[in-house]
């Protein structure tokens, strides 16, 4: 963090309207809009924060301003009841003021830290056996009052709660199992049926099938063996079923 | 028994205990009502401001502590070691000065008052145990409350947070009135 001997750093936006505001010698209810809004963006132009958060901070109260400013610009509009608009400076005047009695209050607040800060406090000094000291269970106070059938009354309210959490509907779902289809037992598979069907048409093989998963396994092996040179494929013509036939000579 | 005899007790009582004893467990200690027990502590405090002792007791919120009167400090210093008590930045003072008044706040409403994102003071305070959670407030997204603690009331030297010092409406009057003596010139919109 940078800081020039003239440029002050400020912790936000109203810290450094506050600023301006006292260096101006202005009354904080009657805000020369234009002339503040200039110097603090030069203030905003000179500050070199890396601290983007805060600097959005900063660009936020300078669009208020702006915006603030624009719209004193504007002649004053008249509401039905001939009542003026509100002063669009009115809120963040409200906004410094808080700020300006907490920033005070703060002051305040360290004076008296310095001052507590010369009292001392003792730490406790208590013997072991006193501070591990239980009192003993009464056990006629403990279980006074109590009869079986309470007893019982709160064992059916409990029983009662743990039917009353089982969701009706939830409950009842059952369970989706994951098919688990393997490639190698697949191609294994398509191999077999090779060598006992010599030559066989995709269609058909596919039609064999059970269920999507195998199907697509199964389309997944005969690529595999396509790839690994153990089918050989053949088509009549385009859009015909498939023939395979496995090259390995058995 | 002598009313002696209660005041010693209490003042036993301080001692051992070392931190703060509510109002409650000393009544209970004694076998008196709160009110006649809040009465005879009144009066050992009294009591202790006789220069003569360089002890006294401060109330924390309900609650009585025994400790070390101030003008004490050189000499203690000498002996004991003071506890690390934590520096607080211009920041972290302004942000618990809004806390301690305005509390239970979110860290929204803070952050209204002070322009600038407030989670890394309050995080800090909470650290040094000047500032807590106090639930949270019944708004979308149930935000955190914030209050000071007892330690807050201890550092500070506050009976409780109904004893801070006010802020004074007087005051506000006197800056405006002050920037409207200095003012020379009135700027034009």
């Amino acid at each position: 963090m940078e800081m020039t001997v003239k440029l002050q750093v400020f912790e936000g936006p109203l810290d450094l309207l506050l600023h301006l505001l006292e260096k101006n010698k202005v009354n904080i209810y009657d805000i020369p809009i234009v002339e503040i809004t200039n110097q603090y963006m030069e203030y905003i132009a000179e500050m070199k924060r890396q601290d983007l958060n805060i600097m959005s901070e900063f660009l936020v109260m300078a669009a208020t301003l702006i915006d603030i400013k624009s719209r004193m610009l504007l002649p004053a509009k008249e509401s039905e009841e001939g009542e003026e608009e509100v002063d669009p400076r009115a809120e963040l005047v409200q906004q410094l003021l808080e700020y300006k009695m907490y920033k005070c209050m703060a002051y305040e607040l360290r004076d008296r830290q310095l001052d507590a800060a010369r009292v001392l406090f003792k730490e406790p000094t208590i013997p072991p056996e006193v501070a591990e000291y239980e009192e003993p269970v009464n056990l006629e106070e403990l279980v006074s009052g109590l009869t079986l059938a309470k007893l019982n009354a709160i064992f059916k309210s409990i029983m009662k709660k743990q039917v009353d959490k089982i969701d009706p509907v939830r409950s009842k779902f059952g369970k989706i199992e994951k098919e688990e289809v393997s490639l190698s037992d697949k191609m294994d598979y398509v191999e077999e049926y090779c060598k006992t069907h010599g030559a066989f048409s995709f269609r058909s093989l596919l039609e064999a099938q059970s269920g999507k998963m195998e199907i697509i396994v199964t389309f997944l092996a005969i690529l595999e063996l396509m790839k690994m040179g153990k089918i050989f494929i053949s088509q009549e013509y385009t859009f015909d079923d498939i023939k395979i036939q496995s090259k390995i000579v058995a | 028994m002598e009313n002696k005899n209660y005041e010693a007790i209490i003042e036993a009582i301080l001692f051992t205990m070392g931190e703060s004893v509510e109002l409650e467990k000393i009544a209970y200690a004694i076998d008196l009502d709160k009110t006649e027990t809040k009465k005879i502590i009144d009066r050992m405090m009294a009591h202790y401001e006789d220069p003569s002792i360089g002890v006294k007791i401060v109330e924390l919120d309900g609650a009585y502590q025994m400790c070390t009167k101030s003008e004490m400090y050189e000499y203690l210093i000498k002996i004991a070691k003071q506890p690390k008590r934590h520096v607080l930045t211009d920041v972290l003072l302004e942000t618990l000065s809004i806390i301690a008044y305005k509390q239970p706040i979110t860290k929204v409403e803070i952050e209204k008052i002070r322009g600038v994102s407030c989670d890394h003071a309050v995080n800090k305070l909470v650290e040094y145990n000047l500032v807590c959670e106090l639930g949270r407030l019944d708004a979308p997204g149930r935000p955190l409350l914030f209050g000071t603690t007892e330690e807050f009331l201890r550092s500070f030297g506050v009976q409780s947070i109904d004893e801070l010092p006010v802020l004074n409406p007087v005051q506000v009057e006197e800056f405006k009135q002050e920037a409207e003596a200095e003012m020379h010139m009135k700027l034009d919109i």
